[in-house]
């Protein structure tokens, strides 16, 4: 019943909902690109450090417990309000997945395989790009489909301050008691995540499975 | 040709030196196999050569030229490089794998792509193999790749650690075989490493054996056998050396006129070892050597061989 009340709201509110939605992947989209532009050179340059790589493992989980609303709370006397504050929180959030994935996969490649790439002359970038990177892609993707779905769930959280998304509708919804208003969030909301790993996982199979084969 | 002179490795931290003043001289055109214990050095001589391990003291030179002065990337360029583990890039194609010296190298397309079919043809791989990744070729398979691979740009000289390690004793042999007929045919200079003194013998025309750092014995393979420099070389060889250096000799050297004596046929070219096997087995006392037509091109007999 309520799940009909909050499609009925939505079938008469369609330029509101389709704001919120365009709002919650925008945002969840920057975050997430810019949590790659961070997280995979931040990976690339602490590799040849097994100390800077240690470090910046034990930094990024440090982080990675501090919960979203609390980066929110911190970020708001210095940022203020909206989509800029919010931005920065998803960042925080999709940064340790993606680093952490990507690393794993740069440092676990095969020693031998380093050492016929610098035998037969290659250069230290040319191995970053031509050995390193394209093996590690399965385990970067890995990470960037983890931190997908965190941005995408966290990014409800923008609502608490000001940010906009599809978190709007439940904060409404629980500030009016109104549950099939806070639907009309929640319920997009776990579809696009589900949706998300579902269609990342397709993407992966069909992008690494059949190559190592 | 590769001169070493006075070699001197000494990693941070170690008491005493992993290569010690190593001298010696490759002619153009031989292959020539480290060997001894583990930790005796051989790895850490033939990394020098291409600078994966830069050496304390001493010269290395490779066709007169010092390899230390320079860039150490543009020299691993003209050096083939083979590891026992192959080390093939799993992401890329069999050809891919092949082209990637003379992509480094900035080769077009076309004439890429004529170098990837000429080496296939040489390591005797079939031409449908191009877009095949590696975890889909056997063992030997791919060190025939990793071989194309380090032949490809045609360097003058190739380096190869163990390039048989994981090969299964029975295809081993055949491969050594074919590898060194193909290495003898592109008139490469090359220096491998081996534990197996079997391979050493097979594929080098010197062998060096290295114990601690030092080098105990340069020399040919039957040199080594018939006259060890020291106890140690002696013990390495181990107790059949006698028997061993009878494979490297062939019927050919001892063969005398037919005598229309009845014995087991041996084909022209067969080892003096196999042919005392044979002999044994046989219980005769003399063999008949054969040429691949059947024709009998002599006899040979038991005691020629122990008097050898």
């Amino acid at each position: 019943m309520i799940l009909l009340d909050a499609l009925s709201w939505i079938g008469s509110h369609p330029a509101e909902f389709a704001a919120a939605l365009q709002q919650h992947l925008l945002m969840s989209a920057i975050s997430l690109a810019i949590g790659l532009l961070i997280a995979i050179p931040l990976a690339v340059l602490v590799l040849p450090s097994r100390l800077g790589a240690g470090l910046t493992v034990g930094l990024v989980n440090a982080v990675r417990t501090i919960p979203s609303l609390a980066i929110l709370a911190a970020a708001l006397p210095i940022l203020g309000i909206g989509i800029v504050p919010s931005i920065v929180a998803l960042v925080v959030l999709a940064v340790p997945p993606i680093l952490i994935n990507s690393l794993i996969g740069l440092r676990e490649i095969d020693p031998d395989l380093i050492d016929a790439a610098t035998g037969i002359g290659m250069r230290r970038a040319q191995i970053l790009w031509r050995i390193r990177l394209p093996l590690a892609a399965p385990s970067i993707f890995g990470g960037i489909r983890t931190a997908a779905v965190q941005v995408i769930a966290g990014a409800t959280l923008a609502s608490f301050i000001g940010g906009g998304g599809l978190g709007d509708f439940i904060t409404a919804g629980i500030a009016l008691m109104d549950y099939s208003r806070l639907l009309v969030g929640a319920v997009p909301i776990a579809l696009l995540a589900i949706g998300t790993e579902l269609g990342m996982a397709a993407l992966e199979r069909r992008l690494f499975l059949e190559k190592t084969a | 040709m590769i001169e070493l002179d006075a070699v001197t490795k000494t990693f941070p931290g170690a008491p005493t030196a992993s290569v010690n003043a190593v001298s010696m001289v490759i002619p153009e055109g031989e292959t020539v196999a480290l060997i001894g214990p583990s930790g005796c050095g051989k790895t850490t001589t033939l990394r020098m050569i291409n600078r994966l391990i830069e050496p304390t003291a001493g010269r290395i030179r490779v066709a007169g030229h010092d390899v230390t002065a320079g860039d150490p990337v543009t020299l691993r360029r003209t050096i083939g490089y083979v590891i026992q583990n192959v080390g093939l890039f799993p992401h890329m194609t069999v050809a891919e794998n092949i082209a990637a010296v003379p992509r480094l190298l900035g080769w077009d397309a076309k004439r890429t792509d004529a170098r990837v079919d000429e080496m296939l043809h040489l390591v005797g791989l079939d031409p449908a193999m191009r877009t095949r990744r590696p975890a889909a070729l056997s063992g030997g398979q791919r060190q025939r790749v990793g071989v194309a691979r380090a032949l490809a740009a045609d360097p003058p000289v190739m380096l190869m650690d163990e390039p048989f390690g994981a090969i299964d004793p029975i295809a081993r042999t055949r491969l050594q075989d074919e590898f060194k007929a193909i290495l003898r045919r592109v008139r490469k200079t090359v220096v491998m490493v081996t534990h197996d003194m079997e391979e050493a013998l097979r594929m080098a025309d010197r062998i060096a054996i290295m114990r601690n750092g030092e080098l105990l014995q340069f020399d040919t393979p039957a040199t080594i056998l018939t006259s060890p420099a020291d106890p140690f070389v002696d013990a390495f060889l181990g107790p059949d050396r006698a028997y061993r250096r009878l494979g490297l000799l062939t019927v050919d050297n001892l063969m005398t006129p037919a005598s229309g004596t009845p014995g087991p046929a041996l084909p022209s070219g067969t080892t003096l070892r196999e042919a005392l096997s044979t002999l044994i087995t046989a219980r005769a006392d003399t063999a008949r050597i054969v040429a691949p037509d059947g024709t009998v091109l002599g006899d040979l007999s038991r005691a020629a061989i122990l008097a050898a």
